[in-house]
């Protein structure tokens, strides 16, 4: 039996705390390493990290949040990527993701109950989509889509600006949106009613019309 | 013009983050509106799928026994604010690792990726000035300290070193100067001065640390290639660029460079960089 398990207040708190978010944070951990030992690994160091320092964790604040915080920079600071790739898809290269690029009878088509199996030829492909996106963008859709945290949080977790994680989560989720119709699409899960993207506003329609 | 707005920002008006005015008001439009009503659908339809989609399985059984085991064996918590740990390892320059190269080529795909351009600010040189500024010890063109007996009683109570600072650089400087400010560490802002990094403008603080310097350079400039990092306890990491044996932390802050330098120990200086703090 460990030397503190039942003396101390601190180790007993921190459990009743951190532990509960286990499948939290090795959720995380399996999405960033993408290998079950590698995310034990980061799970573990995680929290022994957090309970170091739990007397700086203030009490009242979001306990999920600091831990996916300790996880993340873990685990940045461990396999950091260099950071070219975000240059291009942030910079003059990357294309723009326009407005009214899917059609309106896709958005419908994926806006109605999928069908399990449908469910899960979509999650491949969203699974490979995420796994193109540059890492600072993959680690931002997983903790503002999967962990649902403010933008507030994220900014907080990543280190830059709410502004940047606002126009880091919109390009990226439109880049998976539009994987996943295209894939919808293909998969004949959706219909493509093969004329060009139906313009959703009126605006968007008068600028197609002055553009012919 | 709504239906514009509400493609545009249709992703933080389902996550509620919009500023309340226009949260409010697009979310009236959007009542209103078939065509944007689809496309809200579509966002949270999407956003399920993700979620469904990357929802792992849960924890393995023995990973929760496994951290137990690892618990008791760490010290008490607290034990770490006496003596926080550092780890500090050296970054490989990008030249030297053909091999990353290639990956972050395969990586991108088709993408061409000719050889960045020699941009004048990535090199080491500007930071070569950082640690001029801080050798020549120049006079502060502005000084503050904190007389909190003097306070005047006609002027009422005396301007935040702070404030005042960044006020002195508002028609400066063309960007924002914030004094960083370390929580709960014993870290005077004891004044700054306008100065040039490069060709560029830029604001050196000057600060006083248990008697001994630390200057923080402020400036537009992008920031060099990291020639280390390191990892302070739960602070987070911090890189840092050798120059001429010293090493200068660096960090990134709303678009603007933080380079720190001081006549302080490397790990003491990179500590302090760390923990630093920009209020907004």
């Amino acid at each position: 039996m460990g030397r503190n398990h039942q003396s101390a207040p601190l180790r007993r708190d921190f459990e009743a705390e951190a532990l509960p978010h286990l499948d939290t944070l090795y959720g995380a951990a399996l999405r960033y390493t993408r290998s079950p030992s590698d995310a034990e690994d980061l799970v573990q160091d995680t929290l022994l990290k957090a309970y170091r320092f739990y007397d700086r964790f203030e009490a009242g604040t979001n306990m999920k949040a600091w831990l996916l915080k300790i996880l993340t920079n873990t685990f940045i600071n461990r396999y950091r990527r260099k950071v070219r790739e975000r240059k291009v898809f942030d910079g003059v290269t990357a294309k723009p993701v326009g407005e009214g690029v899917m059609s309106r009878a896709a958005i419908r088509g994926l806006s109605r109950p999928v069908e399990d199996a449908q469910r899960r030829l979509l999650a491949d492909e969203i699974q490979h989509a995420i796994d193109e996106l540059p890492e600072d963008y993959r680690i931002m859709v997983l903790l503002a889509d999967v962990e649902e945290l403010a933008y507030k949080e994220i900014a907080d977790i990543v280190g830059c600006p709410i502004g940047t994680v606002m126009s880091r989560l919109h390009r990226a989720r439109k880049q998976l949106q539009k994987k996943l119709v295209q894939q919808a699409v293909e998969l004949g899960i959706v219909a493509d009613d093969g004329a060009a993207p139906a313009p959703v506003s009126l605006d968007a329609y008068r600028r197609k019309a002055a553009a012919r | 013009m709504s239906c514009t707005l509400v493609q545009r920002h249709v992703g933080a008006l389902v996550d509620g983050e919009l500023d309340p005015t226009t949260q409010i008001e697009l979310e009236r439009h959007v009542d209103a509106c078939v065509a944007c009503q689809e496309l809200v659908a579509f966002e949270v339809a999407t956003r399920s799928l993700v979620r469904d989609a990357l929802s792992g399985p849960p924890a393995p059984a023995h990973l929760e026994e496994r951290v137990r085991f690892a618990l008791d064996r760490q010290p008490e918590p607290g034990s770490a604010t006496r003596e926080p740990w550092i780890r500090v390892w050296p970054v490989a320059p990008r030249h030297a690792v053909p091999a990353a190269a290639a990956v972050s080529l395969l990586v991108l795909g088709g993408m061409k990726l000719g050889a960045p351009a020699e941009d004048p600010y990535l090199g080491a040189s500007m930071l070569d000035d950082v640690v001029d500024l801080h050798s020549a010890e120049l006079p502060a063109d502005v000084r503050v300290e904190e007389r909190s007996s003097s306070a005047d009683p006609v002027a009422g109570p005396p301007e935040p070193p702070i404030r005042r600072v960044a006020r002195y650089f508002r028609d400066k400087v063309a960007f924002p100067v914030r004094p960083a400010v370390f929580d709960g560490r014993d870290v005077r802002l004891v004044g700054a001065r306008l100065s040039n990094v490069r060709e560029r403008r830029a604001a050196a603080l000057y600060y006083d640390y248990h008697g001994r310097r630390m200057t923080v350079v402020v400036t537009d400039a992008p920031v060099a290639e990291a020639t280390g990092a390191a990892e302070v306890a739960a602070e987070g990491s911090v890189t840092y660029r050798d120059v001429r044996g010293y090493a200068v932390p660096v960090r990134r802050e709303a678009g603007l460079t933080y380079a720190f330098t001081g006549d302080l120990a490397r790990d003491e200086l990179l500590r302090l960089a760390a923990s630093a703090r920009v209020v907004h």
